[in-house]
């Protein structure tokens, strides 16, 4: 208990030497971040990220890593700052890394100790919260909003739903869900035209491609054109070698309504095909944001995602 | 409206529908420095739909589709936000844009522009949905408008058809009214988007959030806590190049019949029942009808004399090129308006605008009272100055709150504090232009932030008044040094209240 205080002292002194040059200028504070990890590289990853993220920027960022076996306390804060968009100011985050052994089960009290006053704190789950059960537990009271990526292999779609029924209920995402949302507005858009819509209800297979192992964002991807839609077609889930893409990436979606094809393919980076019996074929950008993009662009939504927890339940079925 | 199952719920739930944007005035210069980089920026952030089709028309011979392409691509090189170019994105909304030319008075160009809208159908799957906007000088509105009406262009049965008419929408109340007029004889009021591109601003907009989405504000906002507002854009650069446009427009037309009295309307008005078009419409217009007409004795018009700007030595405006030697045209306007109704009786909005004066900023002052009684000695609070919200437009986008602090010591002295909130460090990114708001609102038929047009015939009829007296009864406007804050008349028509300018 003593290491306990002496550590948030400790942290609260060096924050306060850190903040000296902006001392007397009113800040804005936006949000918490709490990462909660159990690799060391991964917390020196998160920590490098949050010099990347393009907005959204978390005025106080908490990266606690936690071990299983005995490890002593540490506690260390710095400042993250970069220029802001307009080149004329200045972004500052607050930066508290903590470790601990025996389970973390230190680092929730820690971690709420530090959290800045009523402002909404992200969780983002850099482990399989299923191993980790007691510290997510003791850390979903003060979160906000859940964030966990399952196209890693520390967490996965298994751990989902659990989430989502967890009380009390909270916002909760996965990265890959993030990570779909191009190309769910592509898909989308095959439908727009009236007949194409019609031809919906027609329904009879999905076809999902990606590269490599994971099949998270395929699942999730097909997952939600069912929730979306009242069939019960065929699900083909196809993996396809890429050394050009990150492994569960997406390499194309083929909805097939009794023989008419409506297909989206990535043909390069950022850009896809479309191609429907209505319309000549066309490309569009493909939006498939990078780590720090996607993460800013998780901080910046607050409220429940119906079309997510819809297909997360479409996936349990 | 789609009855796609797979579009609800959707994260970009913003995008336009399906549909094509003839620019009138595509050579021109709003179109290659404001509209088209405005598509590509938001074609950038996916924010236009694939079934999307953009068609210049235009006078001017570009070679055809491709010629037109590569002017665009040279526009955006110059003029868009966001630099580099990205290839991909604009090579996908490249293929989407056409190009028609011809003059405006041949019905020629519009047989040509139906052609290439049936052909952008088939091609880009825009369902005959068209947003027709009047990127010209306001001359040509009446003939484009008549033209679409003529040709059959204007109505569609199962499509949506808009019309996007720029400011200025006439020279005074009774040359609106005539406008309105030929533009009704081929478009409903429903199909006709009068813009203003401060309405599209984020920090404008963002006056609706600040007064209605908290509740520290609107029990304060009103005659009983705040003593009077100012609302002040003010530009550092002369007419740059555009003498001969200015001579005809005047800041009293250029700025205040729409800008500053759009504002205005924002601060002053009720909060409305839900933020569909037409309440939100509703509220802004009336507190335009309530605004009362310009008196001369509520006005001081300048005109700029040589000065310095940025530290250079600059010419007056008459020695502008465009500009008459022997000119009248005022740079400048300073007004006391006065809303008459419940909430802002006795509460005097003092507005003001101007070119070459001491720095670039857009900015509403609310000025609170002062507190009834101070219990500190004079020399403590000597200093303390009243309570000020002010809101900033551009540049610096934020809100500040000056109040009164005691300075640390033991004994008590006040002194004044301002505390900021600033838009880029606290969210980190960069507002959308208000041409890229704008558009997207156009392409999804969403009329909240463009002008009715009882709300324009109610501008007219506040500075009408003005502008008649200046025409009829001579006088010349006051000069002011290039590079200050204006002629020292303003500070009169303050200084009469007991009241004094902001220095922004």
């Amino acid at each position: 208990m003593a290491a306990t205080v002496t550590a948030i002292a400790a942290v609260e002194e060096r924050l306060a030497e850190l903040r000296g040059g902006e001392r007397g200028e009113a800040r804005t504070q936006l949000l918490d971040l709490v990462v909660l990890a159990d690799d060391p590289r991964e917390a020196q990853r998160m920590a490098r990220l949050l010099e990347q993220l393009p907005g959204n920027r978390p005025s106080r960022a908490i990266i606690a890593l936690a071990a299983h076996g005995a490890r002593k306390l540490d506690a260390a804060a710095d400042v993250v700052t970069t220029p802001s968009p307009s080149g004329e100011g200045e972004l500052r985050c607050e930066l508290v890394t903590l470790a601990a052994g025996d389970d973390g089960a230190a680092l929730p009290s820690l971690i709420a100790s530090l959290l800045l006053p009523d402002l909404p704190v992200f969780l983002l789950l850099r482990l399989d919260p299923e191993r980790w059960e007691p510290l997510v537990k003791a850390c979903w009271s003060f979160a906000s909003r859940v964030v966990v990526d399952s196209t890693g292999e520390r967490s996965g779609l298994h751990s989902l739903p659990g989430l989502l029924a967890r009380e009390p209920k909270r916002s909760v995402t996965d990265l890959s869900w993030s990570k779909l949302t191009g190309w769910r507005e592509l898909v989308a858009r095959l439908f727009d035209p009236p007949r194409a819509t019609r031809a919906l209800a027609r329904l009879d297979q999905i076809t999902v491609t990606h590269a490599g192992r994971s099949q998270a964002q395929a699942r999730l991807l097909a997952a939600w054109i069912l929730s979306r839609t009242d069939r019960h077609p065929i699900v083909e889930l196809i993996s396809e070698a890429r050394r050009d893409m990150r492994s569960g990436s997406l390499v194309g979606v083929v909805l097939t309504c009794r023989k008419e094809r409506f297909e989206v393919m990535r043909v390069a980076e950022g850009v896809a095909e479309l191609r429907t019996p209505y319309l000549d074929a066309q490309q569009a950008r493909l939006w498939v944001p990078h780590l720090p993009m996607l993460v800013a662009e998780e901080l910046g939504i607050y409220e429940r995602d119906e079309s997510f927890e819809a297909a997360v339940a479409q996936l349990a079925t | 409206m789609s009855t796609n199952p797979l579009r609800d719920g959707m994260r970009m739930s913003r995008v336009p529908g399906p549909g094509a944007l003839v620019i009138f005035g595509a050579s021109g210069d709003l179109a290659h420095r404001k509209l088209l980089p405005a598509l590509y920026n938001l074609a950038l952030r996916n924010m236009l739909p694939s079934a999307f089709a953009l068609i210049g028309v235009a006078r001017r011979d570009y070679g055809g589709d491709e010629g037109y392409r590569k002017e665009v691509r040279k526009a955006l090189e110059s003029y868009s936000r966001t630099q580099p170019i990205d290839d991909a994105v604009f090579e996908t909304f490249a293929r989407g844009i056409y190009y028609v030319s011809g003059s405006f008075d041949d019905p020629k160009t519009y047989a040509d522009l139906k052609r290439r809208l049936a052909q952008a159908d088939r091609e880009r799957g825009t369902q005959g949905n068209v947003v027709y906007y009047l990127a010209t000088p306001p001359t040509v509105f009446p003939l484009v408008a008549t033209q679409l009406g003529e040709a059959g262009m204007s109505r569609s049965r199962t499509a949506m058809r808009s019309l996007v008419i720029e400011k200025p929408f006439g020279r005074d109340a009774a040359s609106a009214r005539e406008l309105d007029g030929v533009v009704r004889s081929a478009f409903r009021e429903n199909q006709v988007f009068r813009i203003d591109h401060y309405l599209g601003k984020e920090t404008v907009q963002n006056i609706l959030v600040l007064r209605f989405a908290n509740g520290i504000f609107e029990p304060v906002w009103n005659r009983n806590f705040i003593d009077h507002v100012q609302i002040t854009v003010a530009e550092s650069l002369g007419v740059e190049g555009r003498g001969r446009f200015y001579e005809e427009a005047g800041a009293m037309r250029d700025i205040v019949q729409n800008h500053l009295l759009q504002v205005l309307s924002f601060v002053a008005m009720e909060p409305p029942g839900s933020f569909d078009v037409e309440s939100v419409r509703n509220e802004r217009a009336k507190v335009l009808a309530t605004l009362r007409s310009l008196g001369t004795a509520d006005v001081v018009r300048g005109q700029y004399d040589a000065g310095f700007g940025g530290g250079q030595p600059v010419p007056a405006y008459r020695d502008e090129p465009g500009v008459d030697p022997h000119s009248l045209t005022e740079t400048y306007v300073a007004a006391r308006l006065a809303v008459d109704n419940w909430r802002w009786a006795e509460v005097p909005f003092y507005v003001r605008t101007g070119k070459r004066l001491a720095k670039r900023v857009s900015e509403v002052a609310i000025q609170f009272k002062r507190v009834p009684h101070l219990p500190f000695s004079y020399a403590a609070a000597e200093q303390l100055e009243p309570n000020v919200l002010v809101l900033r437009i551009q540049p610096n986008e934020g809100i500040a709150l000056r109040f009164g602090a005691k300075v640390p010591s033991t004994r008590t002295q006040i002194r004044t504090v301002n505390m900021d909130f600033d838009y880029d460090t606290a969210f980190a990114t960069q507002p959308a232009e208000a041409y890229e708001t704008l558009l997207v609102d156009a392409l999804r038929g969403d009329a909240t932030n463009f002008i009715r047009i009882d709300a324009v015939m109610d501008a007219w009829r506040v500075v009408d008044p003005a502008l008649h007296a200046w025409q009829n009864e001579g006088g010349a406007p006051h000069l002011y040094a290039a590079g200050s804050w204006g002629p020292d008349a303003a500070d009169d028509l303050l200084a009469r209240d007991g009241r004094r300018w902001r220095r922004p």
